[in-house]
């Protein structure tokens, strides 16, 4: 079983796998059946990361009790998500990062004078004084020489031990940053060059894909912040020169996908830590199917000289504001439109119906979902899954541009859910009460379904019952 | 349509999903429209390579290509960065200062790219291997973009100037493998002030400066590098540079274009290759980068106008603002109002930089011409002899050095400096102010015309500051002269004597010609600068100069004396008499009647800087002049003539082992018997005859002091060198081995300070003969004469026969036989000085008021155990100045006249001398003289034998009728100044009685009989009793047959004045100890000899009849001095 493996670098990094876990929680499809997600931000308290990390976790959580054997239909945690084997974190920790300036950390001081006057040249003095406890602040110069200590970090080493033919990798950058934009070129050329690890020769031939996340967001003017959204553009014109000399430029990557938007958002100035805290923006989501593109594109497909992708909308508005499932291309939509609003309804469901149903319902009591379940471990971590799910999409949808396919807070009508698509009526026979709302969710949970495992766990019960339910429901409802 | 999720605007439209692009190259990037408006002004560090620099350069110059060449966006910053450093690489040199290294403004490291990776990879500090590692990888990795396959060494540029951030490590950029050159990313705005480009630029601001707006020679460089590599090869290594210069190019004028299309391959080449300092060649890719070329290539009106330097020529820059020089080429701009450049800089001049401009270009300021001290001497200027700096001496007389430097006389000659501007104004100029201050004027003429002015006061106890003008006046004390103020023209050697008596114990003189230092031949102090007393110092020069620095305590100044250019058409003759005791010159020019050396004012030889040191408190300095050199006038009117005392006085330290001049360790001392003898100096009298071993040296340097006299005299009066004619005398008593020694000495003068060429203008002529030449031109000498000459030492002796000379004798007996101390005896026995000093003495301090100096004088030469010498004093005291000026009754000579006793000493004396001529004549049977004509200074006491001809004519012929028989009346001539005659007749000596035709006269009785000559008789041959007995006995016999002469007793007494009382008893005194005198005699002449080298199987050459009288004289004195 292949492995891809996801480097996110740096905060986009991080929101792009979360993206990423969203939509594999809802079953959007992965050629790949495992996901590695390696996250290198040497930014330890970054909000983003945490909340990926958490996602992520929970993601396994819930997962590592479902099973997909033949009998199942269920595709919500359908691909794994897994730490590099062995490895308990998907964080690739740096060391000696902490509370040191840059000049500190290479010990310049103990140089001899060539290497010292060589680095005081590659380097400006607010360089070498900078402090990279939170990331590079936009400086991926730094990035280049600090990040380089993950080849010796232990997770690096299992990764490149573990490594199969066959497996792939994916690095998610953002080129105007520092850590992102630094870590990619480093890693790529981290990964085609290093040969200390057993397996180096499936890595060096292995294909790559990468992500370019360039400038979609701006950050408010702080002259006392390092980082200043006016370079965002004079950085990534010289950061992609760069690329284009030094990594499609040698094809050392197989697909790079890049995606910017030029209508950008505006964020609070961070440098970065606790509060460096962005709301998902679809830029994020389309990056992360950026992976499942990389992952569904054939081998024959990716040698030879690097494939380049963009990502496009169907949409004659240049300045949409608010882009939903109809404006997304047909491959696009065909992709999530159908799982986000699965695990939308499923999310919705248990929100706002399954505490004061489950006692009643067949679909409960059959399968014993009684309290027990509802208060286990399990259902709890599902259920956070789920709030953060919900609140991945409110963000989407309130961030400008903002992609908002749902309505995503209303509790009925239900099925109003989807922007700009028209629910059909849904004939039902006993009473037109059922056909309604949560209770026509309910209806088609109680559904006498075919091939069912009977012995399967509740866990797996749970999930198999609500992605039938929802599967059917949004083919009914909207023909997805 | 669709939206696409990029940031550039066009491209393809019909991106739905995921789809293939193009990849974003350059077309792309173009495109993407900054909503900031590209106004970024922070660095741009999102390049995720240790080497984002690197690619950033590469980056901006693309873009800017692609924009334009001018503009205000962060890549028209990295270019103009870029350009900067490469300019600074250019411009390197500029920045060091090869004196102190640690004053370079930048220092150029290297980064040997596989050592310093080697050794981060293999340092012990993890974090430094993964530094090596990432750099390594990146270079690798990235080489095809960067050209770092090809790189194998980074050379930096670390800034150490003021304003440095860092103690160590200030590197502000680098070379680069991709565009030449790379700038650091920190704002170096602080580096601006202290890096100017040659046009003013300045690295670094805020004014981005596209190519073809820098210095032309930056730009040349760079094309000529172009072509080094080759157009082709340069475009596939360096592409966006390459470009850039080519858009660069269209820019320019026709002239600069027209220069960089007259490049070639080779032209790479006018520029030397640039060095980190160190073995290390500069390169970029392995193509050496170079450096400034600073020979002309500069082009300012500020160039000095210089009249001695073809080469390089320095700026002339101003040292205040203003709009004076706005107008003004600098160096690629115009000289600005607020300019001005530093009072000083310590950098030597190769190694300065131009204010405002950085660039590495000799210029000069002020503190270059002008020093910061002057110094004044409070004595009256003399700027008859010395150039006065234009002062108006009404303001002040005192005597200014003047503060120019060394640097000055490297561009200008001391003609300019006397000259003018176009203008009319002078070039330098002295003005005394108010208050003892002064302000000094000197103009620089510059290329564009017109001249910078610079002006400084210098105010009596300033303190100076280098940062202000400020200048301090300060007053020594010193006197000096040049000796002799005349220029020396082609194919003479120069000589020089300079005077310096300073007292400031640090006094030193330099001497230059035009800017080269000259050597000083010979440099003597003869006395230290103390509390009381001037120093004493002479320096010999033989070089031409024209410049003087003195350095007084530490400050230097300039004298520039107006020397006076020799020239002139007469012919001089001077006949030198070498005496015993006196010595003297005539000259004579174009034939006119000769006279006595003199050397009136207007001929002064040694020139003084000061005309007035006999002030009170700088009477040791006007004394000094006369004392250890020439006073400034001899003959009528002055103290010092001719003739004087033979005299030398030397350095009491004075080593003959050891190099020695005339006037540096020792001179002719004018003042002896007229003052007491300065404590530095011993004076040594008898040259003549003297035969210690560093007599011929003595004498050596007394006859050059004449001659150096007699050169300044010809130079001073219009005379020709060449023309100069010199006659020297020597007694025929003189060995024939001394006289080749002697003769020696005047050719080796001759040669060296009249004419190396004209040996046949040096005359020599036996002193017997040369009063015969006088008489016979002056007196109208009848057919047969006697010339006798009288000296110190010898009588010369002439018999001439129809005019002419058959015989010629010569004898070591004259005055000093009288005067002296016999055979080395003591002076207190000496009746002469015996019977006279006391009387002398009382008269002198009797008149001390007025005789002070001779009073001093008289005490030290009574020290000094020699009775001539003593003699020779009493006799000096008639012609002494003070005496005479003060009409005081001191005359020696009227003493001995009134003496009586004393007579029969002089009676003894011409007595002998007339009675052995007599013999001789007899012998030879040579006519009887008609004439018998006296000579010579000792022929003086002829007086105290009788002031009358007449009655010295009948002495003379009583004699000869004693000696002959019959006899007709001898008449005797002789002259006021008789030792005159010998060198009168020097002068009118036509060159008809050769050397050799002198000797063939040559004939000596022995003295032992009537008849025996010397002939063929060596002095071993008559060193026994029977000889010895044989010259007294003769001699006994003359004493008889003297006190036998007619009348003897009548004539003695009451024609000549001998006191009665005596006579009887003078005979007997005569005869004493005859034996044993002639023994003496015989012994001294055998240690002479001795002294000589010579043995005694030596001819004799001269009587051996004086040698008993010389002691009988003085035993006559001494017991008549008893009486």
């Amino acid at each position: 079983m292949a492995k891809l493996y996801v480097f996110g670098i740096g905060g986009t990094g991080s929101r792009t796998l979360r993206a990423l876990t969203m939509m594999l929680a809802s079953g959007v499809e992965c050629k790949f059946d495992t996901v590695v997600p390696v996250i290198i931000d040497p930014d330890a308290s970054a909000a983003d990361m945490s909340r990926t990390v958490d996602a992520m976790t929970r993601y396994m959580e819930v997962r590592k009790s479902l099973d997909f054997n033949s009998a199942n239909e269920n595709r919500f945690f359908k691909t794994e998500i897994c730490p590099i084997q062995d490895m308990s974190t998907f964080k690739l920790t740096l060391e000696n990062t902490e509370n040191v300036t840059f000049r500190d950390y290479m010990k310049t001081n103990q140089m001899d004078a060539a290497s010292k006057a060589l680095i005081n040249m590659l380097f400006s003095q607010a360089n070498l004084d900078s402090d990279m406890v939170v990331g590079f602040k936009g400086n991926p110069n730094i990035g280049s020489v600090v990040l380089n200590q993950f080849s010796t970090s232990d997770a690096y080493k299992a990764f490149s031990n573990n490594f199969e033919e066959g497996d792939r990798i994916f690095i998610i950058s953002s080129i105007f940053g520092g850590t992102g934009a630094s870590g990619f070129p480093l890693l790529l050329k981290t990964l085609r060059n290093d040969q200390t690890s057993q397996h180096w020769n499936y890595i060096k031939n292995a294909k790559i894909g990468a992500v370019t996340v360039l400038p979609y967001f701006s950050v408010e003017q702080d002259d006392n912040s390092g980082v200043d959204s006016s370079t965002f553009y004079s950085k990534t014109k010289s950061a992609l020169a760069y690329y284009d000399r030094n990594i499609t430029g040698n094809n050392s990557v197989n697909a790079l996908y890049y995606i910017g938007d030029s209508m950008p958002a505006s964020y609070k100035n961070h440098d970065g830590g606790s509060e460096q805290r962005n709301d998902a923006h679809m830029v994020e989501l389309f990056a992360a199917l950026s992976i499942l593109k990389f992952a569904a594109t054939p081998d024959n497909e990716l040698d030879g000289k690097t494939q380049t992708y963009e990502y496009g909308i169907d949409t004659n508005d240049e300045d949409i504001k608010q882009v939903i499932f109809k404006d997304l291309g047909s491959e696009t939509r065909r992709l999530i439109q159908k799982p986000l609003s699965m695990f939308l309804l499923m999310n919705k469901y248990m929100k706002n119906a399954l505490a004061s149903q489950y006692k009643f319902q067949p679909w409960a009591k059959d399968c014993g979902l009684d309290e027990n379940f509802f208060t286990s471990q399990y259902y709890s971590d599902l259920k956070k899954f789920q709030d953060a799910y919900g609140i991945w999409l409110d963000e989407l949808g309130r961030n400008k541009r903002s992609f908002k396919p749902f309505d995503e807070k209303r509790i009925v009508p239900l099925f109003d859910l989807v922007n700009g698509q028209k629910a059909h009526k849904i004939m039902w026979p006993l009473h037109d009460l059922f056909a309604k709302n949560y209770a026509l969710m309910d209806s088609f949970l109680n559904t006498n379904w075919p091939k069912w495992n009977k012995t399967a766990s509740k866990e797996q019960k749970f999930m198999e019952l609500f992605y039938r339910a929802t599967a059917k429901l949004t083919s009914k409802k909207y023909n997805f | 349509m669709a939206k696409v999720f990029r940031i550039h605007k066009e491209g393809s439209g019909n991106i739905i999903d995921w789809a293939k692009s193009h990849s974003y190259g350059d077309n792309v990037i173009k495109q993407i429209t900054d909503p900031f408006g590209a106004k970024a002004t922070k660095e741009i560090t999102s390049i995720p390579s240790p080497f984002s620099r690197v690619d950033l350069a590469v980056t901006a110059f693309k873009t800017v290509n692609e924009v334009g060449l001018v503009g205000t966006s962060i890549y028209h910053k990295i270019v103009s960065d870029c350009l900067d450093i490469g300019e600074i690489f250019f411009n390197a040199e500029n920045f060091k200062d090869p004196r102190d290294h640690s004053k370079n403004k930048i220092e150029i490291l290297v980064w040997d790219r596989a050592q310093e990776i080697e050794k981060l990879k293999k340092s012990p500090v993890k974090e430094h291997q993964i530094v090596g590692e990432t750099l390594d990888m990146y270079l690798n990795q990235d080489a095809k973009a960067y050209n770092f396959d090809k790189m194998d060494k980074v050379y930096l540029l670390n800034y150490k100037g003021p304003d440095r951030k860092d103690p160590q490590i200030n590197i502000i950029g680098a070379t680069s493998p991709a565009t030449l050159f790379f700038s650091s990313a920190n704002d170096l705005t602080y580096v601006s002030d202290h890096l100017r480009f040659r046009n003013n630029d300045r690295p670094f601001d805020s004014q981005y400066t596209p190519l073809y707006e820098r210095d032309i020679e930056f730009q040349r460089f760079l094309y000529a590098f172009r072509l080094s590599i080759g157009k082709t090869q340069f475009a596939s290594l360096f592409g966006d540079f390459d470009t850039y210069m080519d858009q660069s190019y269209g820019f320019l004028s026709e002239e600069y274009k027209a220069k960089i299309d007259a490049l070639n391959e080779e032209s790479v080449e006018d520029y030397e290759v640039l060095t980190d300092g160190g073995s290390n060649r500069v390169d970029i890719l392995g193509y050496p980068v170079r450096k400034r070329n600073e020979t002309g290539v500069i082009d300012s009106d500020f160039e000095i106008l210089a009249t001695n330097r073809s080469a390089i020529k320095p700026l002339v820059l101003p040292v205040e603002p203003g709009n004076k020089y706005k107008n003004l080429n600098y160096v690629q701009g115009k000289w600005e109002e607020t300019y001005k450049a530093p009072m000083h800089d310590s950098a030597d001049l190769a190694s300065r930089q131009l204010p405002y401009v950085g660039l590495k270009y000799p210029y000069l300021t002020i503190d270059d011409f002008l020093a910061r001290d002057m110094v004044f001497l409070p004595y009256t200027f003399n700027s008859n002899d010395f150039y006065n700096g234009n002062r108006d001496p009404r303001k002040s007389n005192n005597t200014f050095l003047l503060p120019l430097t060394k640097t000055f006389f490297r561009y200008f000659t001391v003609s300019d400096l006397m000259g003018t501007m176009q203008d009319g104004k002078n070039m330098f100029e002295i003005q005394p102010l108010q208050g003892g201050s002064v302000n000094v004027e000197l103009r620089i003429p510059i290329k564009k015309g017109g001249y910078i002015l610079y002006s400084r006061m210098y105010v009596p106890g300033k303190t100076i500051d280098l940062t202000d003008n400020s200048g301090c006046i300060t007053e020594k004390q010193f006197g000096l002269g040049v000796m002799p103020l005349v220029k020396f023209g082609e194919g003479i050697l120069p000589s020089y004597r300079i005077a310096m008596f300073s007292k400031s114990a640090r006094t030193e003189l330099e001497f230059a010609n035009g800017e080269s230092i000259c050597e000083i031949e010979h440099h003597i102090i003869r006395r230290e600068a103390g509390q009381n007393a001037c120093s004493v110092e002479s320096y010999v020069m033989e070089h031409n100069f024209d410049v003087v620095y003195a350095t007084v305590d530490g400050l230097t100044n300039v004298i520039i004396p107006r020397f006076r250019k020799a020239s002139g058409g007469s012919q001089f003759t001077f006949a030198i008499d070498f005496g015993t005791t006196n010595s003297h010159i005539e000259y004579s020019v174009d034939g006119s009647a000769p006279k006595a050396f003199d050397m009136p004012a207007a001929e002064t030889q040694l020139c003084r800087l000061s005309t007035d040191y006999d002030e009170q408190e700088a009477i040791d300095i006007s004394v000094a002049f006369d004392e250890a050199f020439i006073p400034s006038t001899i003959g009528e009117n002055s103290d010092y003539h001719f003739p004087m005392r033979t005299v030398y006085a030397e350095w009491t330290d004075v080593n003959y082992q050891q190099h020695t001049e005339t006037l540096a360790e020792g001179n002719i001392p004018f003042r002896y018997e007229k003052a007491r003898n300065p404590l530095y100096n011993k004076v040594k009298t008898n040259l003549k005859w003297s035969s210690a071993e560093e007599a011929n040296t003595r004498v050596k340097l007394y006859i050059e002091n004449l001659f150096i006299m007699m050169r300044n005299k010809v130079l001073l009066s219009g005379g020709r060198l060449s023309d100069t004619k010199v006659i020297w005398f020597y007694p025929a008593s003189m060995t024939e081995f001394r006289l080749n020694a002697f003769r020696g000495v005047w050719e080796k003068l001759f040669a060296k300070y009249i004419n190396a060429n004209s040996a046949d203008k040096l005359l020599c002529l036996s002193e017997s003969a040369a009063p015969y030449f006088f008489y016979k031109n002056r007196m109208g000498l009848t057919s047969n004469a006697v010339t006798i000459d009288v000296g110190g030492g010898t009588t010369d002796v002439l018999v001439i026969k129809d005019d002419v000379p058959v015989a010629m004798t010569s004898f070591r007996f004259a005055s000093n036989a009288i005067f002296g101390d016999g055979y080395n005896w003591s002076p207190e026995t000496n009746g002469f000085v015996k019977k006279y000093k006391g009387d002398i003495n009382d008269r002198l301090v009797g008149n001390s008021m007025h005789l002070k100096d001779t009073l001093n004088a008289f005490q030290e030469i009574m020290n000094c155990d020699n009775s001539s010498d003593i003699a020779a004093f009493f006799f000096s005291l008639a012609g002494n100045a003070a005496v005479v000026r003060n009409r005081i009754p001191l005359d020696f000579m009227g003493m001995l006249c009134n003496d009586p006793k004393m007579k029969y000493v002089f009676i003894v004396f011409y007595g002998s001398v007339i009675y052995h001529i007599a013999k001789l004549i007899k012998a030879k049977n040579l006519p009887i003289p008609q004439v018998v004509a006296f000579s010579g200074n000792g022929s003086k006491t002829l007086n105290v034998l009788s002031p009358n001809e007449q009655t010295i004519s009948v002495f003379v012929t009583r004699i000869f009728r004693k000696v002959l028989g019959e006899c007709p009346d001898i008449r005797v001539i002789k002259v006021d100044e008789p030792k005159l005659a010998t060198s009168k007749g020097g002068i009118y000596y036509d060159n008809s009685l050769s050397y050799e035709a002198i000797e063939s006269l040559r004939f000596s009785l022995l003295g032992a009989d009537d008849t025996t000559s010397t002939e063929g008789k060596k002095y071993n041959e008559v060193n026994n009793d029977k000889a010895i007995e044989a010259v007294s006995k003769n001699v006994s016999k003359f004493i008889d047959e003297l006190f036998h002469i007619s009348d003897a007793n009548k004539f003695m007494v009451g024609s000549l004045g001998a006191d009665p009382s005596l006579f009887e008893q003078i005979p007997e005194l005569c005869k004493y100890n005859l034996v044993e005198f002639t023994r003496q005699g015989l012994k001294a002449k055998l240690n002479e000899l001795s002294d000589w080298g010579q043995d005694p199987s030596a001819p004799i050459e001269e009587t051996m009849f004086f040698y008993p009288i010389v002691a009988m004289l003085n035993n006559l004195a001494r017991e008549i001095s008893n009486k």
